[in-house]
């Protein structure tokens, strides 16, 4: 298993790798010119090609990735923002604990309200409650984020007063950015919660279960649950992915600072240190989150640990 | 049963969120800058309470350092955290660290700054300062006004020379209001080169500042200019705390407002700041925009349709009612122009409100067309992507087809949109926005002066030397009359190399703690010189 994790975190490397290469060339085939940004209106063209020399931009495409790659991968430096000039690394930092607060938040929310929920309707299969978790599901998965944010800032802020309209401070700034970015997430989970429980719940061992005379809570809980665990993790991992993704989106909303807001104003200002460095950043985390995910795995389900231990027993067996 | 009528509840407490704020109408803002959702209770009389402006910004400044280069959150928010030798008010420039000046020969100026300014930190603001400053900003490469200097050097502790390589008329105030004054100890004492925590000789220091999301400034009631009577506009603290909060999403600015979480912004469309006309606890205060905005033909003699095609670019412009554009872009906030920028300028000169501009005229513009010869009829519209361009442009787009001109509209953010528009293949016809802080002439100037253009031509990339030399003429400080004037808007009227379209009116929504908006020479609400009615 420690190998297993060994392998998996050396692996993150060429990712990453990966993941430079194609961002820096996207960056750099995408029109927009950070110098012109920098100088503002007013600029004349040749202010413009001194600035664009200043910044290296003049050189060739392969120089200035090569250049890049030795920066991030050698020197182990994202560089410095054009305009804060300022380390991207500090400025991604210091925004961080923003971004993670709200997509751990919307993580948790996704778990304890869409695993609820799929299994209520699975065990509630076409009753009542089973449409009532598919209709939210269908909403959740229906409505675009940033129209029920705006809904809810309306309806909540605007007209009751109830809620921050948007920033950053106590809990209370976070209710709505985080209702607004896990809907989603909880419908999917609800809905392939549902379908895994549904799958299980018919299988053979279920009925022997059932058979022995075992209470619900001990079939639902000891037997089906884990079972039916692994799409379900499988969902949470990908969610994170979401909800890091949707945070762009949901920060822009209510202005909260994290690394989305601190993207997308480097996005529309060419600031390309920040939107390389925050992409790395965030593809670390991703990877380190589906790391995770695939430990759980290994945890949650004795054949896939077996696999990780294979080679072990494998010489045991022989011997 | 009883899961039936919770179920019933909890749908319908759903429907009521998304629903029910649809038709949400501005509610009485919070009379302190607030945030929070429930008001505190106080049960005790306190002390005095401190006054506090809540100001939205739709573009993030990103740094505050002394030295970037001017984007659309700076303007919002500069002369609240530096000073400058001077500021321009109703066009005439005042001295602001400025003491006097004077002129040593055409290209020579001494400029004496008082000798009692401080800055935050407490130091002393001598002319080494400003030379430094200058000389930073110049290096930045950021700001390029700049260019115009070719030397700056104090010549005694508080006087100044600038050596210039060439002055057009209101290029003085211009270059002395482009560069933020700061000490050389206080740049220099600074981690970040004040990209976060700036020490200036404003009466607002940065007290908070959270990258991306909102700026505080706190009054130091320690400003160094004592002298009422000295204190510019740009200068002043009517109030104690300046905070400016980052709000991106335009839907979100107007729910802040109507919510009390802001009490001003001036970015909010025409459309949405309707919704505050009226409105208890609110106010709609229209202020003169110097801004107009602008239609370019592409006249490059490869790549632009109307180069050499006289008739063809009349022929649009005919087509082109302005007064539509206005109703249907501008909510009917604004003025037809009448030349190439707006009517607020003091060298704007009256005679020309009644003469003829270009008035929409369907029959004249399908002759003119006709007669044009152009047989192939496509043209690309671009637009820097918003609101009131976007409907500019679709309006432009219908009044064009109704003389069988078929417009296709490129919409670019604003980057792209500023880099496309020094290239003459993405473009056949653009609308742009400008202004000055200073004369008319330099509005002029932005688009028409071929020595700014690598490629030698105007911003549209018009070949034409009459025009260049008549713009000479009347940016010269000496020539600059209106007979000048007057020469250059004729020529470019007859010329029909662009037209301007519309002049727009600055509708500013604001809570009523306000009760009065003063804005500076960029249009920007300067929130120390409000009035305030806590």
């Amino acid at each position: 298993m420690g190998l297993f994790i060994v392998k998996r975190l050396l692996w993150i490397f060429p990712v990453m790798l990966g993941i430079a290469i194609l961002i820096f060339t996207i960056m750099y085939i995408c029109p927009g010119d950070p110098a012109a940004a920098i100088l503002g209106i007013g600029a004349t063209q040749i202010q413009i090609d001194q600035k664009r020399a200043e910044l290296g931009l003049n050189q060739p495409y392969i120089v200035q990735l090569l250049q890049y790659l030795k920066q991030v991968f050698l020197e182990l430096d994202l560089g410095t923002s054009y305009f804060y000039r300022t380390p991207v690394i500090d400025g991604l930092m210091s925004r961080m604990h923003y971004t993670l607060i709200l997509a751990l938040t919307c993580m948790a929310l996704q778990i304890l309200i869409g695993t609820p929920l799929g299994i209520m309707a699975a065990t509630h299969r076409n009753g009542l409650a089973d449409r009532f978790c598919m209709i939210v599901a269908l909403a959740g998965v229906s409505i675009p984020g940033f129209w029920f944010a705006l809904m809810m800032v309306v309806f909540f802020s605007v007209k009751l007063g109830w809620l921050p309209t948007y920033g950053v401070g106590g809990i209370q700034y976070y209710i709505m950015p985080c209702i607004a970015n896990s809907f989603a997430g909880i419908a999917t989970q609800a809905r392939q919660t549902r379908s895994s429980m549904l799958e299980v719940i018919h299988s053979d061992y279920i009925s022997t279960a059932l058979a022995k005379g075992l209470s619900d809570r001990e079939i639902l809980f000891k037997h089906a649950l884990p079972n039916a665990l692994i799409p379900i993790i499988t969902v949470v991992g990908n969610g994170m992915g979401m909800m890091l993704g949707g945070a762009v989106v949901v920060e822009n909303v209510f202005s909260i600072p994290g690394i989305g807001n601190y993207m997308m104003s480097a996005i529309n200002s060419r600031d390309y240190p920040i939107v390389l460095g925050g992409v790395l950043v965030l593809g670390i985390v991703f990877s380190l989150i589906m790391l995770m995910v695939d430990i759980i795995y290994a945890f949650v389900d004795p054949r896939i640990r077996a696999r990780y231990e294979g080679k072990k027993r494998g010489k045991l067996e022989s011997a | 049963m009883k899961k039936k009528i919770a179920i019933s509840l909890v749908l319908a407490l759903m429907a009521l969120a998304c629903l029910g704020g649809c038709a949400a109408k501005p509610s009485e803002p919070a009379q302190a800058s607030q945030n929070q959702a429930a008001p505190a209770q106080t049960v005790e009389p306190a002390a005095p309470a401190e006054t506090k402006v809540v100001v939205g910004l739709a573009s993030d400044p990103q740094s505050i350092g002394p030295f970037q280069g001017m984007s659309a959150g700076r303007i919002g928010i500069l002369y609240t955290v530096y000073e400058f030798l001077v500021s321009t008010e109703g066009g005439e420039m005042h001295g602001v660290l400025m003491k006097d000046y004077e002129k040593i020969d055409d290209l020579t100026y001494n400029c004496e700054i008082y000798d009692i300014i401080y800055d935050q930190a407490g130091n002393h603001v001598t002319a080494a300062d400003v030379e430094y400053s200058y000389q930073m900003g110049m290096q930045s490469g950021n700001l390029p006004k700049l260019g115009s200097i070719a030397s700056v050097s104090a010549i005694s502790d508080y006087v100044i020379q600038f050596k210039f390589n060439e002055l057009s008329i209101g290029d003085l105030g211009a270059l002395w209001m482009e560069c933020p004054i700061v000490t050389k100890a206080a740049y220099e004492a600074s981690a970040d080169q004040m990209a976060t925590d700036p020490i200036s000789t404003t009466a607002f220091k940065c007290t908070e500042f959270v990258s991306g999301s909102k700026m505080v400034f706190t009054n130091t009631k320690n400003y160094w200019q004592t002298d009422a009577s000295k204190i510019r506009n740009t200068s002043k603290a009517n109030v104690d705390v300046i905070e400016f909060d980052i709000i991106t999403d335009s839907s979100q600015l107007t729910n802040a407002l109507k919510s009390g979480a802001i009490h001003v912004t001036n970015w909010l469309s025409d459309i949405d700041v309707q919704d505050f006309n009226g409105a208890a606890g609110f106010a709609v205060s229209p202020l003169p925009d110097n801004t107009s905005y602008l239609l370019l033909y592409n006249c490059d003699e490869q790549q632009g349709v109307f180069a050499s095609n006289l008739k063809f670019r009349q022929a649009i412009a005919y087509a082109i009612d302005n007064q539509q554009i206005i109703d249907g872009a501008l909510n009917g906030n604004g003025n037809t122009a009448k030349t190439w920028g707006n009517t607020n300028y003091s060298d704007f000169l009256p005679d020309w409100l009644n003469q003829d501009y270009y008035e929409a005229d369907i029959d004249k513009a399908k002759q003119l067309l006709a007669e044009s010869g152009v047989t192939d009829l496509s043209l690309r519209l671009m637009i820097a992507s918003g609101d009131t361009t976007t409907k500019m442009a679709t309006i432009i787009q219908a009044q064009l087809a109704q003389i069988g001109v078929t417009v296709s509209i490129s919409n670019f953010d604003a980057q792209l949109y500023n880099q496309y528009k020094n290239q003459p293949d993405p473009w056949d016809l653009m609308i742009d926005q400008g202004g000055s802080t200073s004369y008319l002439v330099n509005v002029w100037k932005l688009t028409w002066n071929n020595k700014a253009y690598v490629h030698g031509g105007t911003q549209n990339f018009v070949q034409d030397e009459k025009l260049q030399s008549l713009l000479e003429e009347a940016l010269t400080t000496d020539n600059h009359n209106d007979a000048s004037m007057d020469a250059f808007h004729q020529y470019l009227k007859e010329m029909c190399y662009g037209m301007a379209i519309a002049q727009p009116m600055t509708n500013i929504a604001h809570s009523q703690i306000i009760s009065k908006i003063v804005v500076d020479a960029r249009g920007q609400v300067t929130p120390g010189a409000c009035s305030y009615a806590f």
